[in-house]
């Protein structure tokens, strides 16, 4: 639909268009009818003018025989005997008589007799050819002659003549009187009209224009207006001098006159202009007065309007209140009534796409995007330090495992429910994700200010969680950083504060961190490794050492642990516990493993060759490494490729395996042992050591932790623990090596608790390739 | 929408419509015609105007000229010279160029140069003053000069037997009839005779007809010829009739009207009239006049009829053909073409704008015009 730039004109327009047009259809329907109704009352009027003026030139006609008829009586009574006497009469009689001017009486052969007024000249002549003779002879009926020059005046006359006796009584008549009979007739009419009379000929005998008459002027359309009438045309039209007229026309009894009224179309088209004058000014009248109307009416629909332009406008711009529905108009009141009805919806879907956007669905709590917003507009309107404390639920992942997921679902319900009942006063908690929530502190005078929010949280996470009848508390790991004094932005205050929690995870449980620079820079080195361990492989900048294990019987060597070393083009030797897990976040740990296994197994097949020896090759694998679908696969290769027997090859894992899946672990375990090689339990005693690992999995060896190592002479229960647990792997058919023996009396000691082998110092640090054959020699010698 | 595009469409498509209307109709041409119409020499100007009206009518009804219908303006010069200026001024300050008329030669001496100095053109149907002929002017007749018409009339009353003759003519007129008369009177010393008496009259002021024909009679001629229009030739008449005169009597061409028997009854019977017209001509052209005239008007053309509505339509025929309303391109036009078809036969103009036409001898019998033969 095209565009329409303003209701209020359209209104207007529209407005107007229908007052005005059904007033024209009006006066074009009216017109014509009006029209034709004065013409109809024209000719009417006309005709009765007509016939006015015919009776009243019948009556003149009557009036000018009496005279002939009485002087035909005097002929014949003998009253005037002789010429004189008879020219005596005539003079009198033209005296008494306007319409009469000139008298003549013929003999039977047309001779004029007598005549009045005398004149010499026409007495004795002959009017045989004249039609007033020889018609009124022939007929002997009176008779009305044409125009024609009369030779009294030399001027146009017309005669009347009757029988008398064997001659004719002869009247010539005045057409001056005629005409200024019919025109005083005619002025009661009014001037619209003008009136002629014509004789059988059409030539005008009386007409306005008097010279018409003396020059014997023919009524121009004479014929015309007999044929018309003769066909019945009510209303014949003719134009005179370029003007159109309508034309009535009446026949004088007594005379072969005829009386013509004329009236130009030209007063009916007055009268018409005046009524359509009338319909003009009447339509324009209208017109105004409904832009009157039309302009009152729209500035209630435009206040109306307005009003609720305003308020959608200030809807539109966020500010969502009802609109006032107390307006005149029902309509407008509906529509604002619809409006606020859809100004509710949007404001309840707003609300719920806010809780979808900023709160989290499991827990109730504001979400990361929420934490983001708000802890940048804290930071923007603070006034005091802001502590921004990430709390890591300890180890949630095994929770779930052991649990179930709905389990660890229902924990983050509850703990959600018990964050939001703290009502957390300066700022919120969020949940970031998993089992991560940052707490954001604002108005912080002092950083310990943050230790007493802690307590409180510590307290929310201290009591037992309970669902379906297991019992479960909780532990967790704090990291604090410190707005403005770690950092400005909100992602390094995010990130600091993570990193503070992981530094407090590694100092052990339930513990807090203040974020410290040495994190940072401990931050910026990993950053460095990370981007060099890339290229550290291709660059040859690994290499292994080997710690020999010794059996503990004979003092023989059982085999060696490869242990991978870091030469850092910059940072010079780096420690595994550096860069190892580092490079198992980043997956570099796949292809570092594979090469340490290849070389490790390429050395031990190279020194038992030499040597003649059947040494072990024990070698540390990564939960990720495992994990990895082909690594049985690889391990298979590796050994065909290098040679080496699969049962001198060991794989050393921990028990971080078992946090992931403990059915995956078996199933790869399974795998593992199909080739042939052994496997074993490295680290035990540190981790979740649980008795249900020992005795499924099949695990040749177990490597106890060296902690036990180191505290085995301090007291003598953890001889007795140590005895025990190597009884343990006794009796699961486990052999047992004992890490980090540095004594003698360690030695000793493990030795009367029927240990295998130890590794460790007392017998040698790990050492270098270079190396091996010299220790192998030596300790062959003993 | 604009309310002021809406009324400017309004206002534009009624100037269009009022545009339009006022181009379809165009502007008439507007010619003049002046003659004599009252009065007692009026017979001639009105039959004259009768058939041009004729012409006007015949050439509205076939579509004007080039679609311009044709206005007449009437003008009457009373058979008065001083009238007959007034009127051509008239016509002339009207903006006309083109002028039927006069009737008669007495017109000439006022009209003519008015006309030439105007460089109008005035086509007269039946002036036929000898003075007039052989100039180089602005003015165009269809009738032949009156030396032919008096040297006719001549031959006649010789051929009758008569060269003693009596004259009676008109002193207003004098051009025409002073002509005339001397024509006749040289052409008849020629063969022994001549003019025994003459006498002068003015119509339209009661002339003293009776005892002009009486003086006329006391004279003795053995021809009468009265120069006089129509009602004055039938008055003279009426005034040999009464004194039972039977002398031939003779009248000029002017007098060659229905009215001359209409007043003269049985006083002109047996009068001898020369006429421009064969009335029992046969042509299917004036034939087909005749009757519309008399349909019309209810009487025969005369030849003044006859020849105004011969001079309207040689006007008409050059100024549709020349397709210019120029007085000096349409003379020059007739000129040129020199011959025109009239009602009778053709119609030769000269040089000098001046026509050549057969004559007929006619009498009145049983008051009826007969050819003589």
């Amino acid at each position: 639909m095209k565009r329409i730039k303003k209701l209020r004109d359209f209104i207007l327009i529209n407005n107007m268009l229908s007052i005005a047009i059904p007033l024209i259809l009006v006066g074009l329907i009216v017109t014509p009818l009006i029209y034709n109704y004065l013409i109809k009352d024209m000719h009417e009027k006309n005709t009765i003018i007509a016939a006015t003026i015919a009776n009243r030139m019948t009556d003149f006609m009557d009036e000018s025989f009496q005279f002939l008829y009485q002087l035909s009586g005097l002929l014949e009574t003998g009253i005037l005997k002789d010429d004189p006497a008879v020219m005596t009469g005539l003079n009198a009689m033209l005296e008494g008589s306007d319409s009469v001017e000139g008298f003549e009486v013929l003999d039977a052969n047309g001779i004029v007799k007598v005549n009045a007024p005398q004149n010499t000249n026409i007495l004795g002549v002959n009017r045989s050819s004249q039609p007033f003779f020889s018609e009124t002879k022939s007929t002997g009926k009176p008779f009305v002659s044409s125009s024609f020059i009369s030779q009294q005046t030399g001027q146009p006359t017309v005669t009347i003549a009757i029988p008398h006796g064997e001659g004719v009584l002869v009247a010539y008549l005045n057409l001056e009187e005629i005409s200024m009979l019919s025109f005083n007739l005619i002025k009661t009419f009014g001037d619209e009209v003008t009136v002629a009379i014509t004789d059988d000929n059409g030539v005008f005998i009386s007409h306005q224009d008097i010279n018409k008459v003396y020059q014997r002027e023919i009524e121009a359309n004479f014929q015309s207006i007999h044929q018309k009438s003769e066909t019945g045309d009510k209303n014949p039209t003719f134009t005179y001098e370029g003007k159109t007229a309508m034309v009535s026309h009446v026949n004088v009894d007594n005379a072969n006159w005829q009386v013509f009224v004329y009236q130009s179309y030209d007063s009916i088209l007055v009268a018409l202009r005046s009524f359509l004058g009338m319909m003009l000014l009447f339509t324009c009248l209208l017109v105004l007065f409904s832009r009157i109307i039309a302009r009152l009416v729209f500035k209630d629909i435009n206040h109306s309007f307005g009003e609720l332009n305003q308020q959608t406008k200030e809807i539109a711009a966020g500010d969502y209140h009802p609109i006032n529905t107390d307006n005149r108009f029902d309509e407008f009141n509906r529509l604002t009534e619809n409006f606020n009805g859809m100004v509710a919806s949007v404001k309840e879907r707003d609300e719920a796409l806010k809780n979808l956007a900023y709160y989290d669905a499991q827990t109730g709590l504001p979400n990361a995007a929420y934490l983001l917003e708000n802890l940048n507009q804290l930071i923007v309107d603070s006034h005091g330090k802001i502590a921004v404390i990430c709390f890591d639920i300890h180890n949630f992942k095994r929770i779930n495992d052991t649990f179930g997921p709905s389990f660890g679902d229902k924990i983050l319900e509850m703990m959600g429910g018990r964050l939001l009942a703290l009502k957390c006063s300066h700022g919120f908690v969020a949940r970031i994700n998993g089992s991560n929530f940052i707490r954001v502190l604002t108005d912080l005078e002092k950083p310990e200010d943050a230790l007493t929010e802690i307590e409180k949280l510590r307290a929310v996470f201290n009591q037992a969680m309970t669902f379906n009848e297991n019992n479960v508390y909780l532990r967790f790991h704090v990291g604090i950083a410190l707005y403005p004094d770690d950092a400005r932005e909100v992602e390094e205050l995010l990130q600091y504060a993570n990193t503070a929690a992981d530094m407090a995870k590694q100092r052990g449980r339930s513990q807090y961190a203040f974020f410290e620079n040495t994190m940072k820079q401990n931050l910026l080195r990993n950053m460095m490794l990370e981007n060099s361990l890339r290229s550290a492989l291709d660059n040859n900048e690994f290499f292994l050492h080997y710690q020999p294990q010794i059996e503990v019987e004979n003092k023989k060597i059982r085999g060696f642990e490869a242990l991978i070393r870091w030469d850092h083009p910059q940072l010079g030797l780096v420690s595994p516990l550096d860069f190892i897990h580092i490079a198992e976040s980043t997956g570099q740990i796949v292809p570092i493993g594979a090469w340490v296994l290849e070389t490790a197994c390429r050395q031990i097949v190279k020194i038992n060759h030499k040597m003649g020896t059947d040494i072990m090759i024990s070698v540390n694998v990564s939960p990720v490494q495992l994990s990895h679908e082909h690594f049985p696969q690889m391990v298979e290769e590796t050994l065909k490729r290098c040679g080496l027997e699969p049962n001198l090859l060991e794989l050393e894992i921990t028990e971080n395996l078992f946090i992931h899946s403990f059915e995956e672990a078996i199933k790869i375990f399974n795998r593992l042992k199909t080739i042939g090689i052994r496997m074993s339990l490295d680290d035990f005693g540190t981790g979740y050591s649980s008795l249900a690992y020992l005795k499924n999995l099949p695990i040749d060896t177990l490597k106890i932790d060296q902690a036990f190592t180191r505290d085995l002479l301090i007291k003598k229960s953890n001889e007795h623990l140590m005895e025990s647990i190597i009884m343990m792997a006794h009796t699961l058919h486990m052999d047992v090596i004992v890490e980090g023996v540095e004594e003698l009396e360690q030695l000793d000691c493990l030795k009367t608790y029927h240990c295998d082998h130890v590794q460790g110092y007392y017998f040698s640090r790990p050492i270098g390739e270079s190396h091996l054959e010299g220790l192998l020699n030596e300790l062959k010698k003993g | 929408m604009n309310q002021k595009r809406i009324y400017s469409g309004l206002i534009l498509s009624i100037m269009i419509v009022l545009t339009l209307t006022s181009c379809i109709q165009q502007k008439p041409v507007t010619i003049g015609f002046v003659a004599s119409l009252t009065g007692s020499t009026s017979e001639l100007g009105v039959n004259g105007r009768n058939g041009l009206m004729m012409a006007v009518e015949e050439i509205n009804t076939t579509g004007g000229i080039n679609g311009k219908l044709v206005e007449v303006v009437v003008k009457d010069d009373q058979n008065d010279p001083d009238t007959g200026l007034a009127v051509d001024r008239e016509l002339y300050e009207d903006g006309i160029s083109f002028i039927i008329g006069h009737m008669t030669s007495s017109m000439a001496k006022l009209s003519l140069p008015f006309v030439n100095e105007n460089k109008l053109l005035m086509i007269s149907p039946t002036m036929s003053s000898y003075e007039l002929a052989n100039q180089d002017d602005h003015f165009i007749t269809v009738v032949s000069s009156n030396d032919i018409e008096a040297d006719f009339i001549a031959e006649s009353i010789l051929k009758n037997g008569g060269k003693n003759i009596a004259v009676i003519y008109e002193s207003q007129n004098r051009s025409y009839t002073e002509t005339i008369k001397a024509f006749i009177a040289s052409e008849l010393s020629v063969n022994g005779g001549g003019i025994i008496y003459e006498e002068a009259f003015q119509s339209g002021d009661n002339p003293a007809y009776l005892e002009i024909s009486n003086r006329v009679i006391n004279a003795k001629p053995d021809s009468i010829v009265i120069l006089a229009a129509s009602f004055d030739g039938a008055m003279f008449c009426q005034q040999f009739y009464k004194s039972g005169n039977q002398v031939p009597i003779y009248l000029p061409l002017w007098a060659m009207n229905n009215d001359l028997i209409l007043q003269g009854g049985d006083s002109v019977e047996g009068v001898y009239i020369p006429s421009l017209l064969d009335r029992e001509s046969q042509k299917p052209e004036y034939l087909a006049f005749e009757k519309a005239y008399l349909d019309k008007y209810s009487a025969e053309p005369t030849f003044a009829a006859t020849y105004s509505y011969e001079s309207a339509m040689i006007l008409f025929d050059t100024l549709k053909k020349a397709n210019s309303y120029d007085p000096d391109i349409i003379k020059k036009a007739i000129i040129d073409k020199g011959l025109f078809q009239g009602l009778q036969g053709g119609i030769t103009i000269d040089e000098w704008g001046d026509a050549s036409r057969s004559l007929y001898l006619y009498s009145i019998k049983n008051g009826e015009f007969k050819k003589v033969e």
